[in-house]
Protein backbone atom coordinates (compact mmCIF):
# COMPACT_ATOMS: atom_id res chain seq x y z
CA UNK A 1 0.00 0.00 0.00
CA UNK A 2 1.33 3.45 -0.91
CA UNK A 3 2.10 5.89 1.90
CA UNK A 4 1.10 9.46 1.35
CA UNK A 5 3.15 12.53 2.25
CA UNK A 6 2.15 16.15 1.75
CA UNK A 7 5.02 18.33 0.57
CA UNK A 8 4.94 22.06 -0.20
CA UNK A 9 6.86 23.96 -2.86
CA UNK A 10 7.72 27.33 -1.34
CA UNK A 11 9.60 30.35 -2.60
CA UNK A 12 9.35 33.77 -4.23
CA UNK A 13 7.35 34.32 -7.37
CA UNK A 14 8.83 33.20 -10.71
CA UNK A 15 11.64 31.14 -9.20
CA UNK A 16 10.41 28.05 -11.02
CA UNK A 17 8.30 26.18 -8.49
CA UNK A 18 5.60 25.19 -10.94
CA UNK A 19 8.17 24.36 -13.61
CA UNK A 20 10.02 22.11 -11.17
CA UNK A 21 6.78 20.36 -10.29
CA UNK A 22 5.93 19.84 -13.96
CA UNK A 23 9.40 18.55 -14.68
CA UNK A 24 9.18 16.08 -11.81
CA UNK A 25 5.60 15.00 -12.50
CA UNK A 26 5.45 14.96 -16.29
CA UNK A 27 9.07 15.48 -17.37
CA UNK A 28 8.07 18.52 -19.40
CA UNK A 29 8.82 22.22 -19.41
CA UNK A 30 6.85 25.23 -20.64
CA UNK A 31 8.77 28.40 -21.37
CA UNK A 32 5.83 30.80 -20.98
CA UNK A 33 5.22 31.99 -17.46
CA UNK A 34 1.81 31.71 -15.80
CA UNK A 35 1.48 32.81 -12.21
CA UNK A 36 -0.03 30.22 -9.85
CA UNK A 37 -3.26 31.44 -8.29
CA UNK A 38 -3.72 30.06 -4.79
CA UNK A 39 -2.42 26.54 -4.92
CA UNK A 40 -1.94 23.73 -7.43
CA UNK A 41 -2.13 20.24 -6.03
CA UNK A 42 -0.70 17.22 -7.81
CA UNK A 43 0.71 13.87 -6.84
CA UNK A 44 3.29 11.36 -7.94
CA UNK A 45 3.85 7.81 -6.82
CA UNK A 46 7.47 6.89 -6.25
CA UNK A 47 8.96 3.45 -6.04
CA UNK A 48 12.08 3.32 -3.90
CA UNK A 49 14.16 0.19 -3.81
CA UNK A 50 16.88 1.07 -1.34
CA UNK A 51 17.14 -0.26 1.32
CA UNK A 52 13.84 -2.12 0.76
CA UNK A 53 11.23 -1.78 -1.95
CA UNK A 54 8.60 0.69 -0.88
CA UNK A 55 5.90 2.72 -2.59
CA UNK A 56 5.18 6.23 -1.50
CA UNK A 57 3.09 9.03 -2.93
CA UNK A 58 4.08 12.67 -2.75
CA UNK A 59 1.10 15.00 -2.76
CA UNK A 60 2.69 18.23 -3.95
CA UNK A 61 1.17 21.56 -2.95
CA UNK A 62 2.59 24.16 -5.31
CA UNK A 63 1.86 27.48 -3.62
CA UNK A 64 1.67 30.89 -5.25
CA UNK A 65 4.98 32.62 -4.74
CA UNK A 66 5.72 35.73 -2.77
CA UNK A 67 2.59 35.59 -0.63
CA UNK A 68 2.79 37.17 2.83
CA UNK A 69 2.45 34.78 5.75
CA UNK A 70 -1.34 34.97 6.18
CA UNK A 71 -3.60 32.46 7.93
CA UNK A 72 -4.49 30.95 4.55
CA UNK A 73 -0.81 30.32 3.77
CA UNK A 74 -0.41 28.93 7.26
CA UNK A 75 -3.31 26.58 6.52
CA UNK A 76 -1.58 25.39 3.36
CA UNK A 77 1.58 24.60 5.33
CA UNK A 78 -0.31 22.68 7.97
CA UNK A 79 0.07 18.91 7.92
CA UNK A 80 3.02 18.99 5.54
CA UNK A 81 5.56 16.22 5.99
CA UNK A 82 8.14 18.03 3.91
CA UNK A 83 8.97 21.09 1.84
CA UNK A 84 11.11 22.14 -1.10
CA UNK A 85 12.31 25.72 -0.74
CA UNK A 86 13.09 27.16 -4.14
CA UNK A 87 15.13 30.20 -5.15
CA UNK A 88 16.30 31.59 -8.46
CA UNK A 89 20.08 31.43 -8.50
CA UNK A 90 20.19 34.40 -10.87
CA UNK A 91 18.22 36.59 -8.40
CA UNK A 92 20.15 36.81 -5.12
CA UNK A 93 17.19 38.40 -3.31
CA UNK A 94 15.20 35.17 -3.72
CA UNK A 95 18.04 33.25 -2.05
CA UNK A 96 18.08 35.70 0.84
CA UNK A 97 14.35 35.28 1.35
CA UNK A 98 14.71 31.52 1.83
CA UNK A 99 15.51 31.82 5.52
CA UNK A 100 12.24 33.72 6.12
CA UNK A 101 10.22 31.06 4.35
CA UNK A 102 11.98 28.32 6.31
CA UNK A 103 11.28 30.09 9.58
CA UNK A 104 7.59 30.61 8.75
CA UNK A 105 7.21 27.02 7.64
CA UNK A 106 8.89 25.72 10.80
CA UNK A 107 6.39 27.64 12.93
CA UNK A 108 3.57 25.60 11.44
CA UNK A 109 5.27 22.25 10.76
CA UNK A 110 8.28 22.04 13.05
CA UNK A 111 8.80 18.31 12.46
CA UNK A 112 8.77 18.44 8.70
CA UNK A 113 11.87 17.75 6.63
CA UNK A 114 13.04 19.92 3.76
CA UNK A 115 15.55 20.55 0.99
CA UNK A 116 16.62 23.71 -0.84
CA UNK A 117 16.65 24.05 -4.62
CA UNK A 118 18.63 26.80 -6.34
CA UNK A 119 16.92 26.76 -9.69
CA UNK A 120 17.69 28.12 -13.19
CA UNK A 121 21.26 26.94 -13.05
CA UNK A 122 21.14 26.61 -16.86
CA UNK A 123 21.31 30.40 -17.08
CA UNK A 124 24.76 30.67 -15.53
CA UNK A 125 28.03 29.48 -17.10
CA UNK A 126 29.32 26.03 -16.26
CA UNK A 127 32.45 27.34 -14.62
CA UNK A 128 30.33 29.51 -12.32
CA UNK A 129 28.28 26.47 -11.36
CA UNK A 130 31.42 24.51 -10.51
CA UNK A 131 32.88 27.40 -8.58
CA UNK A 132 29.70 28.02 -6.58
CA UNK A 133 30.36 27.33 -2.91
CA UNK A 134 27.27 25.81 -1.34
CA UNK A 135 28.77 25.34 2.09
CA UNK A 136 28.04 28.78 3.61
CA UNK A 137 24.42 28.61 2.50
CA UNK A 138 24.06 25.04 3.69
CA UNK A 139 25.40 26.02 7.08
CA UNK A 140 23.13 29.02 7.30
CA UNK A 141 19.95 27.20 6.31
CA UNK A 142 20.79 23.79 7.77
CA UNK A 143 19.35 21.93 4.82
CA UNK A 144 20.72 20.02 1.80
CA UNK A 145 21.11 22.20 -1.27
CA UNK A 146 20.56 21.22 -4.88
CA UNK A 147 21.44 23.20 -7.97
CA UNK A 148 18.66 22.48 -10.42
CA UNK A 149 17.25 23.46 -13.77
CA UNK A 150 13.60 22.86 -14.54
CA UNK A 151 14.34 23.75 -18.16
CA UNK A 152 16.93 21.04 -18.70
CA UNK A 153 15.77 18.71 -15.91
CA UNK A 154 19.17 18.84 -14.24
CA UNK A 155 19.10 17.46 -10.71
CA UNK A 156 15.32 17.87 -10.35
CA UNK A 157 14.44 14.22 -9.80
CA UNK A 158 17.42 13.84 -7.51
CA UNK A 159 16.18 16.65 -5.28
CA UNK A 160 12.64 15.26 -5.00
CA UNK A 161 13.83 11.70 -4.42
CA UNK A 162 16.27 12.85 -1.74
CA UNK A 163 13.42 14.53 0.10
CA UNK A 164 11.28 11.42 -0.34
CA UNK A 165 13.98 9.22 1.16
CA UNK A 166 14.45 11.57 4.08
CA UNK A 167 10.69 11.54 4.75
CA UNK A 168 10.59 7.77 4.66
CA UNK A 169 13.57 7.47 6.95
CA UNK A 170 12.04 9.89 9.40
CA UNK A 171 8.75 7.98 9.41
CA UNK A 172 10.47 4.63 9.90
CA UNK A 173 12.54 6.01 12.77
CA UNK A 174 9.44 7.49 14.37
CA UNK B 1 37.32 71.19 -84.30
CA UNK B 2 35.05 69.42 -81.86
CA UNK B 3 31.31 69.37 -82.23
CA UNK B 4 29.57 71.43 -79.47
CA UNK B 5 26.61 69.11 -79.52
CA UNK B 6 28.78 66.08 -79.07
CA UNK B 7 30.64 67.77 -76.30
CA UNK B 8 27.36 68.70 -74.61
CA UNK B 9 26.14 65.16 -74.90
CA UNK B 10 29.37 63.87 -73.43
CA UNK B 11 29.09 66.36 -70.60
CA UNK B 12 25.49 65.33 -70.04
CA UNK B 13 26.54 61.71 -69.88
CA UNK B 14 29.25 62.44 -67.39
CA UNK B 15 26.98 64.50 -65.15
CA UNK B 16 23.89 62.38 -65.39
CA UNK B 17 25.34 58.87 -65.77
CA UNK B 18 24.76 57.87 -62.16
CA UNK B 19 21.25 59.32 -62.10
CA UNK B 20 20.42 57.56 -65.33
CA UNK B 21 21.62 54.29 -63.91
CA UNK B 22 19.55 54.76 -60.82
CA UNK B 23 16.53 55.70 -62.88
CA UNK B 24 16.93 52.62 -65.02
CA UNK B 25 17.24 50.42 -61.97
CA UNK B 26 14.09 51.98 -60.49
CA UNK B 27 12.26 51.46 -63.73
CA UNK B 28 13.22 47.83 -63.76
CA UNK B 29 12.16 47.44 -60.15
CA UNK B 30 8.78 49.05 -60.83
CA UNK B 31 8.26 46.76 -63.77
CA UNK B 32 9.16 43.79 -61.66
CA UNK B 33 6.76 44.79 -58.87
CA UNK B 34 4.07 45.63 -61.34
CA UNK B 35 4.47 42.22 -62.82
CA UNK B 36 4.07 40.62 -59.39
CA UNK B 37 1.01 42.63 -58.45
CA UNK B 38 -0.67 42.02 -61.73
CA UNK B 39 0.19 38.34 -61.60
CA UNK B 40 -2.25 36.80 -59.10
CA UNK B 41 -0.03 33.84 -58.29
CA UNK B 42 2.96 36.04 -57.55
CA UNK B 43 0.81 38.48 -55.52
CA UNK B 44 -0.52 35.62 -53.39
CA UNK B 45 2.98 34.52 -52.58
CA UNK B 46 3.72 38.01 -51.24
CA UNK B 47 0.70 38.46 -49.00
CA UNK B 48 0.13 34.87 -47.92
CA UNK B 49 2.80 34.83 -45.20
CA UNK B 50 1.55 38.02 -43.59
CA UNK B 51 -2.22 37.86 -44.02
CA UNK B 52 -2.83 36.01 -40.73
CA UNK B 53 -0.71 38.40 -38.75
CA UNK B 54 -2.28 41.40 -40.47
CA UNK B 55 -5.75 40.10 -39.60
CA UNK B 56 -4.73 39.46 -36.00
CA UNK B 57 -3.32 42.97 -35.65
CA UNK B 58 -6.36 44.53 -37.22
CA UNK B 59 -8.64 42.54 -34.95
CA UNK B 60 -6.78 43.89 -31.94
CA UNK B 61 -6.98 47.50 -33.04
CA UNK B 62 -10.38 47.47 -34.80
CA UNK B 63 -12.28 44.40 -33.64
CA UNK B 64 -15.74 45.65 -34.52
CA UNK B 65 -14.74 46.51 -38.06
CA UNK B 66 -13.23 43.08 -38.61
CA UNK B 67 -16.31 41.40 -37.11
CA UNK B 68 -18.59 43.44 -39.38
CA UNK B 69 -16.49 42.60 -42.38
CA UNK B 70 -16.46 38.86 -41.64
CA UNK B 71 -19.98 38.38 -40.29
CA UNK B 72 -21.75 38.01 -43.65
CA UNK B 73 -19.72 34.94 -44.45
CA UNK B 74 -19.18 33.37 -41.02
CA UNK B 75 -22.53 31.61 -40.83
CA UNK B 76 -22.16 30.30 -44.38
CA UNK B 77 -18.66 29.11 -43.59
CA UNK B 78 -19.86 27.26 -40.46
CA UNK B 79 -22.71 25.67 -42.37
CA UNK B 80 -20.36 24.54 -45.07
CA UNK B 81 -17.93 23.12 -42.54
CA UNK B 82 -20.63 21.18 -40.75
CA UNK B 83 -21.78 19.72 -44.02
CA UNK B 84 -18.32 18.72 -45.09
CA UNK B 85 -16.96 17.63 -41.71
CA UNK B 86 -19.90 16.51 -39.64
CA UNK B 87 -18.05 13.86 -37.62
CA UNK B 88 -15.50 16.34 -36.33
CA UNK B 89 -18.26 18.65 -35.10
CA UNK B 90 -20.09 15.81 -33.41
CA UNK B 91 -16.95 14.67 -31.59
CA UNK B 92 -16.44 18.21 -30.32
CA UNK B 93 -20.05 18.76 -29.24
CA UNK B 94 -20.85 15.39 -27.67
CA UNK B 95 -18.73 15.82 -24.49
CA UNK B 96 -20.40 19.19 -23.94
CA UNK B 97 -23.94 18.16 -24.74
CA UNK B 98 -24.07 15.21 -22.34
CA UNK B 99 -23.60 17.19 -19.14
CA UNK B 100 -25.63 20.06 -20.59
CA UNK B 101 -28.62 17.84 -21.28
CA UNK B 102 -28.27 16.12 -17.92
CA UNK B 103 -28.30 19.42 -16.10
CA UNK B 104 -31.17 20.78 -18.14
CA UNK B 105 -33.26 17.69 -17.51
CA UNK B 106 -32.52 17.81 -13.79
CA UNK B 107 -33.56 21.43 -13.59
CA UNK B 108 -36.69 20.65 -15.58
CA UNK B 109 -37.57 17.84 -13.20
CA UNK B 110 -37.06 20.10 -10.21
CA UNK B 111 -39.29 22.72 -11.80
CA UNK B 112 -41.90 20.06 -12.53
CA UNK B 113 -41.65 18.81 -8.96
CA UNK B 114 -42.29 22.32 -7.71
CA UNK B 115 -45.35 22.66 -9.92
CA UNK B 116 -46.67 19.27 -8.87
CA UNK B 117 -46.08 20.18 -5.26
CA UNK B 118 -48.03 23.38 -5.70
CA UNK B 119 -50.98 21.44 -7.08
CA UNK B 120 -50.81 18.87 -4.34
CA UNK B 121 -50.80 21.58 -1.72
CA UNK B 122 -54.21 22.65 -2.91
CA UNK B 123 -55.52 19.10 -2.81
CA UNK B 124 -57.22 17.57 0.20
CA UNK B 125 -54.67 14.82 0.77
CA UNK B 126 -54.50 13.83 4.41
CA UNK B 127 -51.22 12.01 3.87
CA UNK B 128 -49.67 15.06 2.29
CA UNK B 129 -51.00 17.27 5.07
CA UNK B 130 -49.40 14.99 7.59
CA UNK B 131 -46.09 15.00 5.67
CA UNK B 132 -46.27 18.74 5.41
CA UNK B 133 -46.96 19.14 9.12
CA UNK B 134 -44.08 16.81 10.04
CA UNK B 135 -41.72 18.67 7.67
CA UNK B 136 -42.69 22.06 9.14
CA UNK B 137 -42.11 20.75 12.64
CA UNK B 138 -38.56 19.87 11.62
CA UNK B 139 -38.02 23.17 9.87
CA UNK B 140 -37.88 21.64 6.38
CA UNK B 141 -39.72 23.31 3.49
CA UNK B 142 -42.52 20.93 2.38
CA UNK B 143 -41.54 21.23 -1.29
CA UNK B 144 -38.34 19.40 -0.38
CA UNK B 145 -40.44 16.34 0.44
CA UNK B 146 -41.71 16.21 -3.14
CA UNK B 147 -38.23 16.89 -4.47
CA UNK B 148 -36.89 14.03 -2.45
CA UNK B 149 -39.48 11.78 -4.03
CA UNK B 150 -38.50 12.95 -7.50
CA UNK B 151 -34.71 12.86 -6.93
CA UNK B 152 -33.80 10.29 -4.29
CA UNK B 153 -30.36 10.49 -2.73
CA UNK B 154 -27.88 8.14 -4.41
CA UNK B 155 -24.63 7.89 -2.44
CA UNK B 156 -21.48 7.73 -4.52
CA UNK B 157 -18.66 7.67 -1.99
CA UNK B 158 -17.54 8.58 1.50
CA UNK B 159 -14.16 10.06 2.35
CA UNK B 160 -12.51 10.58 5.69
CA UNK B 161 -9.81 13.19 5.15
CA UNK B 162 -7.08 14.52 7.40
CA UNK B 163 -7.94 18.11 8.32
CA UNK B 164 -4.48 19.53 7.90
CA UNK B 165 -2.73 17.67 5.12
CA UNK B 166 -5.81 16.87 3.02
CA UNK B 167 -4.66 13.28 2.68
CA UNK B 168 -7.37 10.64 2.48
CA UNK B 169 -7.48 8.40 5.54
CA UNK B 170 -10.33 6.24 4.31
CA UNK B 171 -12.45 6.13 1.19
CA UNK B 172 -15.29 3.85 0.19
CA UNK B 173 -17.17 3.83 -3.07
CA UNK B 174 -20.52 2.43 -4.01
CA UNK B 175 -20.08 -0.29 -6.57
CA UNK B 176 -20.03 1.09 -10.09
CA UNK B 177 -19.70 4.71 -8.98
CA UNK B 178 -16.79 7.12 -9.15
CA UNK B 179 -16.33 10.82 -8.44
CA UNK B 180 -13.70 13.00 -10.03
CA UNK B 181 -10.56 12.07 -11.89
CA UNK B 182 -8.32 11.50 -8.89
CA UNK B 183 -9.71 11.28 -5.36
CA UNK B 184 -6.36 12.20 -3.77
CA UNK B 185 -6.17 15.48 -5.67
CA UNK B 186 -9.87 16.13 -5.07
CA UNK B 187 -9.34 15.65 -1.32
CA UNK B 188 -6.37 18.02 -1.31
CA UNK B 189 -8.26 20.70 -3.20
CA UNK B 190 -11.35 20.25 -1.04
CA UNK B 191 -9.17 20.77 2.03
CA UNK B 192 -7.66 23.90 0.48
CA UNK B 193 -11.17 25.21 -0.29
CA UNK B 194 -12.30 24.54 3.30
CA UNK B 195 -9.24 26.37 4.61
CA UNK B 196 -9.96 29.26 2.30
CA UNK B 197 -13.60 29.47 3.45
CA UNK B 198 -12.58 29.33 7.10
CA UNK B 199 -10.00 32.08 6.80
CA UNK B 200 -12.24 34.27 4.67
CA UNK B 201 -15.26 34.21 6.98
CA UNK B 202 -13.49 34.43 10.35
CA UNK B 203 -13.53 37.89 11.90
CA UNK B 204 -10.32 39.12 13.50
CA UNK B 205 -9.99 37.80 17.01
CA UNK B 206 -12.97 35.45 16.78
CA UNK B 207 -12.82 31.70 17.04
CA UNK B 208 -12.55 30.14 13.56
CA UNK B 209 -15.85 30.23 11.68
CA UNK B 210 -16.84 29.71 8.08
CA UNK B 211 -16.99 25.91 8.22
CA UNK B 212 -17.98 24.55 4.83
CA UNK B 213 -20.82 22.06 5.21
CA UNK B 214 -21.99 21.54 1.66
CA UNK B 215 -20.71 21.87 -1.89
CA UNK B 216 -22.60 21.27 -5.12
CA UNK B 217 -20.71 20.23 -8.25
CA UNK B 218 -22.96 19.68 -11.28
CA UNK B 219 -25.35 16.89 -10.26
CA UNK B 220 -23.26 15.86 -7.24
CA UNK B 221 -23.51 17.19 -3.71
CA UNK B 222 -20.66 16.91 -1.21
CA UNK B 223 -21.82 17.02 2.42
CA UNK B 224 -19.15 17.62 5.04
CA UNK B 225 -18.87 17.43 8.81
CA UNK B 226 -15.81 18.06 10.89
CA UNK B 227 -14.35 15.79 13.55
CA UNK B 228 -11.21 16.09 15.67
CA UNK B 229 -8.30 16.12 13.26
CA UNK B 230 -10.34 14.95 10.28
CA UNK B 231 -13.49 15.67 8.35
CA UNK B 232 -15.99 13.46 6.56
CA UNK B 233 -17.13 14.12 3.00
CA UNK B 234 -20.21 12.28 1.77
CA UNK B 235 -20.68 12.50 -2.01
CA UNK B 236 -23.95 11.68 -3.73
CA UNK B 237 -26.50 12.61 -6.38
CA UNK B 238 -30.05 13.84 -5.78
CA UNK B 239 -31.56 15.58 -2.80
CA UNK B 240 -29.72 14.79 0.44
CA UNK B 241 -31.75 13.08 3.18
CA UNK B 242 -33.18 15.28 5.93
CA UNK B 243 -30.92 13.80 8.57
CA UNK B 244 -27.76 13.70 6.44
CA UNK B 245 -25.61 15.87 8.69
CA UNK B 246 -26.84 14.07 11.80
CA UNK B 247 -25.76 10.78 10.27
CA UNK B 248 -22.34 12.20 9.55
CA UNK B 249 -22.09 13.45 13.13
CA UNK B 250 -23.00 9.97 14.27
CA UNK B 251 -20.16 8.56 12.19
CA UNK B 252 -17.79 11.03 13.83
CA UNK B 253 -19.02 9.99 17.26
CA UNK B 254 -18.46 6.34 16.39
CA UNK B 255 -14.90 7.10 15.31
CA UNK B 256 -14.23 9.21 18.40
CA UNK B 257 -15.50 6.76 20.94
CA UNK B 258 -14.27 3.60 19.24
CA UNK B 259 -10.60 4.50 19.46
CA UNK B 260 -8.98 6.87 21.89
CA UNK B 261 -5.57 6.73 20.17
CA UNK B 262 -4.77 6.03 16.58
CA UNK B 263 -7.67 4.76 14.60
CA UNK B 264 -5.83 3.99 11.43
CA UNK B 265 -2.89 1.60 11.41
CA UNK B 266 0.62 2.69 10.44
CA UNK B 267 0.02 1.22 6.98
CA UNK B 268 -3.04 3.36 6.53
CA UNK B 269 -5.52 0.49 6.71
CA UNK B 270 -9.00 1.22 7.93
CA UNK B 271 -10.47 -0.85 10.78
CA UNK B 272 -13.04 -3.34 9.49
CA UNK B 273 -15.77 -2.07 11.83
CA UNK B 274 -15.49 1.39 10.33
CA UNK B 275 -15.65 0.09 6.77
CA UNK B 276 -18.72 -1.90 7.71
CA UNK B 277 -20.35 1.13 9.29
CA UNK B 278 -19.65 3.28 6.24
CA UNK B 279 -21.02 0.73 3.80
CA UNK B 280 -24.08 -0.03 5.86
CA UNK B 281 -25.03 3.44 7.01
CA UNK B 282 -23.89 5.76 4.25
CA UNK B 283 -23.54 3.85 1.01
CA UNK B 284 -26.96 2.26 0.78
CA UNK B 285 -29.25 3.93 -1.71
CA UNK B 286 -32.09 5.86 -0.08
CA UNK B 287 -35.54 4.55 -0.90
CA UNK B 288 -37.82 7.03 -2.51
CA UNK B 289 -40.89 7.69 -0.45
CA UNK B 290 -43.32 4.82 -1.13
CA UNK B 291 -46.38 5.59 -3.18
CA UNK B 292 -49.70 5.57 -1.50
CA UNK B 293 -50.97 2.06 -1.16
CA UNK B 294 -54.52 1.04 -1.79
CA UNK B 295 -56.98 0.37 0.95
CA UNK B 296 -59.24 2.95 2.52
CA UNK B 297 -59.84 5.80 0.06
CA UNK B 298 -58.54 9.26 0.90
CA UNK B 299 -61.98 10.74 1.23
CA UNK B 300 -62.86 8.10 3.77
CA UNK B 301 -59.75 8.82 5.84
CA UNK B 302 -60.55 12.51 5.71
CA UNK B 303 -64.10 11.95 6.91
CA UNK B 304 -63.05 9.65 9.74
CA UNK B 305 -60.35 12.09 10.83
CA UNK B 306 -62.84 14.96 10.76
CA UNK B 307 -65.34 12.96 12.79
CA UNK B 308 -62.75 12.02 15.42
CA UNK B 309 -61.55 15.60 15.64
CA UNK B 310 -65.15 16.75 16.12
CA UNK B 311 -65.75 14.30 18.94
CA UNK B 312 -62.52 15.33 20.69
CA UNK B 313 -63.47 18.97 20.41
CA UNK B 314 -66.89 18.27 21.84
CA UNK B 315 -65.41 16.39 24.78
CA UNK B 316 -62.92 19.13 25.40
CA UNK B 317 -65.59 21.81 25.33
CA UNK B 318 -67.71 19.82 27.70
CA UNK B 319 -64.87 19.33 30.11
CA UNK B 320 -64.15 23.01 30.01
CA UNK B 321 -67.77 23.91 30.75
CA UNK B 322 -68.08 21.47 33.62
CA UNK B 323 -64.70 21.91 35.33
CA UNK B 324 -64.38 24.48 38.12
CA UNK B 325 -62.36 27.47 37.03
CA UNK B 326 -59.78 29.14 39.20
CA UNK B 327 -59.98 32.86 39.73
CA UNK B 328 -56.29 33.37 39.25
CA UNK B 329 -53.41 31.40 37.76
CA UNK B 330 -49.86 31.25 38.97
CA UNK B 331 -47.40 31.23 36.06
CA UNK B 332 -44.61 28.64 36.35
CA UNK B 333 -41.17 30.06 36.98
CA UNK B 334 -39.21 26.85 37.47
CA UNK B 335 -36.16 26.16 35.32
CA UNK B 336 -36.38 23.06 33.16
CA UNK B 337 -33.55 20.59 33.03
CA UNK B 338 -33.57 18.20 30.14
CA UNK B 339 -31.00 15.65 31.23
CA UNK B 340 -30.73 12.96 33.83
CA UNK B 341 -29.12 13.97 37.11
CA UNK B 342 -25.37 14.00 37.50
CA UNK B 343 -25.49 11.09 39.93
CA UNK B 344 -26.77 8.78 37.19
CA UNK B 345 -23.47 8.90 35.24
CA UNK B 346 -19.94 9.94 36.05
CA UNK B 347 -18.30 11.98 38.73
CA UNK B 348 -19.47 15.53 39.39
CA UNK B 349 -16.84 18.24 39.68
CA UNK B 350 -16.63 20.43 42.75
CA UNK B 351 -16.36 23.58 40.63
CA UNK B 352 -17.52 23.83 37.01
CA UNK B 353 -14.58 24.16 34.64
CA UNK B 354 -14.87 26.69 31.80
CA UNK B 355 -14.11 25.29 28.34
CA UNK B 356 -14.74 26.10 24.72
CA UNK B 357 -16.22 23.81 22.08
CA UNK B 358 -13.87 23.07 19.19
CA UNK B 359 -16.70 22.14 16.85
CA UNK B 360 -20.45 22.56 16.52
CA UNK B 361 -22.28 19.71 18.20
CA UNK B 362 -25.56 18.65 19.77
CA UNK B 363 -25.03 17.43 23.36
CA UNK B 364 -26.57 14.08 24.13
CA UNK B 365 -28.75 12.96 27.00
CA UNK B 366 -26.20 10.34 28.06
CA UNK B 367 -22.48 9.70 27.60
CA UNK B 368 -23.01 7.33 24.72
CA UNK B 369 -22.69 8.01 20.98
CA UNK B 370 -25.98 6.21 20.45
CA UNK B 371 -27.80 8.38 22.98
CA UNK B 372 -30.39 10.78 21.70
CA UNK B 373 -29.05 14.22 20.92
CA UNK B 374 -30.70 17.25 22.46
CA UNK B 375 -32.60 19.57 20.19
CA UNK B 376 -30.05 22.36 20.63
CA UNK B 377 -26.92 22.48 18.48
CA UNK B 378 -24.17 24.40 20.22
CA UNK B 379 -21.95 26.44 17.90
CA UNK B 380 -18.24 25.99 17.40
CA UNK B 381 -16.39 28.22 19.84
CA UNK B 382 -19.21 28.33 22.40
CA UNK B 383 -18.10 28.77 26.00
CA UNK B 384 -19.47 26.03 28.25
CA UNK B 385 -18.88 24.72 31.78
CA UNK B 386 -17.85 21.14 32.52
CA UNK B 387 -19.92 19.93 35.46
CA UNK B 388 -19.10 16.20 35.43
CA UNK B 389 -16.91 13.62 33.74
CA UNK B 390 -17.51 10.02 32.72
CA UNK B 391 -14.80 7.43 32.07
CA UNK B 392 -12.30 10.12 31.00
CA UNK B 393 -13.85 10.37 27.54
CA UNK B 394 -17.13 12.18 28.17
CA UNK B 395 -17.93 15.45 29.84
CA UNK B 396 -21.27 16.83 30.99
CA UNK B 397 -21.54 20.49 30.12
CA UNK B 398 -23.77 23.38 31.10
CA UNK B 399 -24.59 26.06 28.58
CA UNK B 400 -26.97 28.99 28.91
CA UNK B 401 -29.40 29.73 26.08
CA UNK B 402 -32.09 32.31 25.58
CA UNK B 403 -34.85 29.69 25.91
CA UNK B 404 -33.45 27.84 28.92
CA UNK B 405 -31.10 29.32 31.46
CA UNK B 406 -29.09 26.08 31.63
CA UNK B 407 -28.92 23.21 29.17
CA UNK B 408 -26.96 20.21 30.41
CA UNK B 409 -25.82 17.46 28.08
CA UNK B 410 -22.95 15.13 27.32
CA UNK B 411 -20.22 15.66 24.73
CA UNK B 412 -16.95 13.78 24.04
CA UNK B 413 -14.10 15.42 25.90
CA UNK B 414 -12.11 15.60 22.68
CA UNK B 415 -14.52 18.33 21.52
CA UNK B 416 -13.61 20.56 24.46
CA UNK B 417 -10.68 22.82 25.02
CA UNK B 418 -10.30 23.93 28.63
CA UNK B 419 -9.98 27.65 29.26
CA UNK B 420 -7.57 29.14 31.75
CA UNK B 421 -9.48 29.85 34.99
Amino acid sequence: MSRFFKVCLIGDFAVGKTSLARRFLYNEYQADYQATIGVNISKKEIHLTDPVPVRMTLVIWDLAGGEPFTPIVEAYYRGAAGALFVADITRPATVEHLSHYIEEFRQVSPDADAVVLLNKVDLIPDHAVEAFDQEPLREKLGLPIFLTSARTGYNVENAFLTLARRLLEKTNNA
Amino acid sequence: MSDPKHELETLREILLAQDREKLEALREEVERLKGKIENPEAFLQIIEPIIAEALARRTQTHPKEVAQALSPIISDAIRLQIQENRDAFISVLVPIMGPLISRTVQEAIQALARRVDEQIRRATSVQFLLKQWWARLRGIPPEKIVLREALPWTPVSVFIIDNKSGIILTQVYREGEEFGKDPDLAAGLLTAIRNFARETFTQNGDAPQGTLYELRVDSHTVLMEEGPGFYVAWVGRGVPPMNAHERLQELISVIQTAASTTLWTANGETPPFLLEFLEKELLQEEEAMPEESGGVPKVGIALITAALAGILLLCGWGAYRLAPRAVAHVLPTAVTYLTPTVETYGIPLADPLPAVLTQATAPRIAPDPRAQPLGTILPNGATVYIVAEYEETWAQIAYPTAEHPRIVGWVPKSMLKPLAP
